[in-house]
């Protein structure tokens, strides 16, 4: 058996599944960076996010795996060999799974090595999401075999891979319906996010009894197949009663608070917390040119730290920051302009109706520009007039005509701030 | 006796399964864009792209083992006129698969609907006809599997003349580049087609010995 292992390793489709994971998985971790660096949870997320491809290609490669003898012609000679039928189909099905898993991780551990450098928060489970996305890759090499056993076509491997992409995508994009869960791919939701445990357990126990299911169902072994359909069953219905994909908790430990101490405080959550350095060189240069003045906030914190009950809007103290997609591959921040472009908050006039809707006077419009471009401390283009006016003015002038405007932007007071705009 | 040169013909390459997977494709691919362009939270019938990529890409695959007998050599030996045949047989299952996939993308049909759909069918299918007689009918599916999901996964948003060129399949039918593309691809894999056929298998090739 191990010899018949290594021999498909090295012969078989494995070593081209493992090549083309490998491949995806660069892929995918090169194209948003942003959404795990620097976070372990990220990174085993986007891993399960990624399955959306990488289960189809797994899907693919034990089709074509399993289709070999007949694409040789070899299938009557196999058949005719005293070693039970399940035997070499289970090799092959492991051969694939194991060589495709070890190209994906292998491209993962890349990207764990550079999480490692400065990931500031380790728990979440990060290690069981990533554990049952293996599984998941498992289960799926074994539907390709069960493709490739009963669809006698040579174009069976890449059809099932499209059709498996084009199913995880329904699946996944269905407005938090609870058969998501069945499906290994997650949504793309927030790294801070927690899963729970349950729903994680159940996971792993519908994969590895799907996985069976097929494999005994492609060697004929239907007594086996009727006992795990019978668990995977039994696991569906505790999974598709449960609470949907909507509304995840946050991880209390992940979002727990870790603050400058010195200057105006900037406390990030600890997951983000590597970040803490450079968002401070953005954030406190601004909070210091706002401090003292009536209206203005005085620290700048983590989105992700937000109580659930906490208006962004009526928060008056604090200006919170979107650290989700903030990061690069190297731990670094990805956007200072998007970072001060949160600061836009503190001028925002709140002018909406209960539906939320702005309808603002475009001199209003234009008022706002000025104040957000005077906190920001832009550089004034030869034809902004107002803000060169506005510079002109002593500094305690400026200051009370900024903070003249936080009240009436926070009244929503149109003819005030149109007044203050008039007047530079 | 054309007529039943024609039956054996359609029958030797498995034409009946072609347009059964064709019409269930273009079933699929309907409501899967009726589905995506009514989500609230994705831009109306913009989001039909995975659909105008994917639809033609897998309805080319279907066409991929029509386009060889089980013995090309011996088809050959044959005295009929095997250009015509080969040209008939590809402009006919050209012109069914961008017909009844057109047919899937009727609403707002300029939008990433029925004329995407038309010519991402040309493209594909001159891809899978080209990769058939580079490689055999066998493996005529990988070269469009592997450049239309690797368009498709990798091209840049950014639109441009040469972004337009190679990564026609996600562009929108408005783009003129994208079209010309498409058809020198069918216009190139059909000329091969109709020239020479497609490969034969290594593997059933007869070899004298030495």
């Amino acid at each position: 058996m191990r010899r018949a292992l290594r021999v498909e390793l090295r012969r078989g489709t494995a070593p081209l599944a493992a090549a083309a994971m490998f491949g995806a998985g660069v892929w995918m971790l090169a194209v948003h960076p942003d959404d795990w660096a620097g976070r372990w949870a990220g990174l085993a997320n986007y891993l399960r996010v990624s399955m959306l491809i990488l289960c189809a290609l797994m899907i693919a490669a034990g089709a074509w795996q399993s289709g070999r003898e007949r694409r040789r012609d070899i299938d009557e000679l196999i058949a005719s060999t005293p070693r039970p039928g399940w035997q070499p189909l289970v090799v092959a099905w492991l051969a694939v799974t194991v060589a495709g898993a070890a190209g994906l991780l292998v491209a993962f551990a890349g990207a764990g090595v550079l999480v490692a450098r400065v990931a500031t928060y380790t728990g979440g489970g990060w290690w069981w999401t990533m554990t049952v996305g293996v599984l998941a890759l498992a289960a799926a090499a074994a539907v390709g075999v069960l493709v490739g056993r009963l669809v006698p076509l040579r174009v069976a491997a890449p059809i099932a891979g499209l059709a498996t992409y084009l199913g995880l995508a329904i699946v996944t994009y269905w407005d938090g319906t609870t058969a998501a869960w069945l499906s290994p791919v997650y949504g793309g939701w927030a790294v801070y996010s927690l899963v729970p445990d349950r729903v994680t357990a159940l996971q792993a126990a519908w994969l590895v009894g799907l996985t069976i299911l097929l494999l005994a169902a492609a060697a004929r072994q239907w007594r086996a197949a009727l006992l795990t359909g019978g668990l995977a069953v039994a696991v569906i219905v505790p999974i598709t009663t449960g609470p949907g994909t909507h509304r995840l908790p946050a991880d209390p430990a992940a979002v727990t608070l870790v603050c400058t101490s010195s200057g105006p405080q900037v406390c990030l959550s600890r997951i983000n917390a590597f970040l803490l350095d450079d968002v401070t060189k953005v954030a406190q240069p601004i909070l210091t040119r706002l401090d003292g003045i009536p209206g203005a906030p005085r620290r700048a914190a983590d989105q992700a730290a937000r109580p659930a009950s906490q208006s962004i809007e009526r928060d008056d103290s604090t200006v919170w920051l979107n650290l989700d997609y903030q990061s690069t591959a190297l731990g670094g921040l990805a956007s200072r302009k998007n970072l001060r472009a949160d600061f836009r908050q503190v001028t925002r006039a709140r002018c909406e109706d209960p539906f939320g809707t702005r309808s603002i006077d475009q001199r209003v419009y234009r008022t706002d520009t000025l104040a957000t471009d005077w906190m920001l401390n832009e550089a004034a283009t030869p034809d902004d007039m107002p803000l060169t006016r506005l510079r002109a003015l002593s500094e305690p002038a400026q200051r009370s005509w900024f903070a003249a405007y936080l009240d009436a932007a926070h009244r929503c007071d149109t003819s005030a701030l149109i007044h203050l705009g008039e007047q530079q | 006796m054309t007529g039943r040169l024609l039956t054996l013909h359609v029958r030797s390459r498995g034409a009946s399964m072609f347009v059964v997977g064709v019409g269930v494709i273009t079933l699929l691919a309907w409501a899967a864009g009726t589905w995506l362009a009514s989500r609230p939270y994705f831009d109306g019938p913009a989001a039909r792209v995975p659909v105008v990529a994917l639809a033609p890409l897998l309805a080319a695959l279907l066409l991929g083992p029509t386009l060889a007998g089980a013995d090309e050599d011996l088809e050959h030996s044959t005295p009929l006129p095997w250009r015509a045949w080969r040209a008939g047989h590809l402009l006919v299952a050209a012109f069914v698969t961008a017909m009844a996939l057109s047919l899937a993308g009727l609403r707002e049909s300029h939008t990433f609907g029925a004329h995407a759909l038309v010519r991402n069918a040309l493209g594909c299918i001159g891809l899978v006809v080209g990769g058939a007689v580079l490689l055999g009918a066998r493996l005529a599916w990988l070269p469009a599997f592997v450049y239309v999901c690797a368009v498709y996964a990798a091209a840049p948003r950014q639109p441009g003349t040469v972004v337009a060129a190679w990564a026609w399949p996600i562009q929108p039918s408005t783009t003129a580049t994208s079209w010309l593309t498409a058809a020198t691809i069918f216009a190139v894999g059909a000329a091969g087609y109709v020239h020479g056929g497609a490969r034969a298998s290594a593997g059933r090739r007869y070899r004298p010995r030495r």
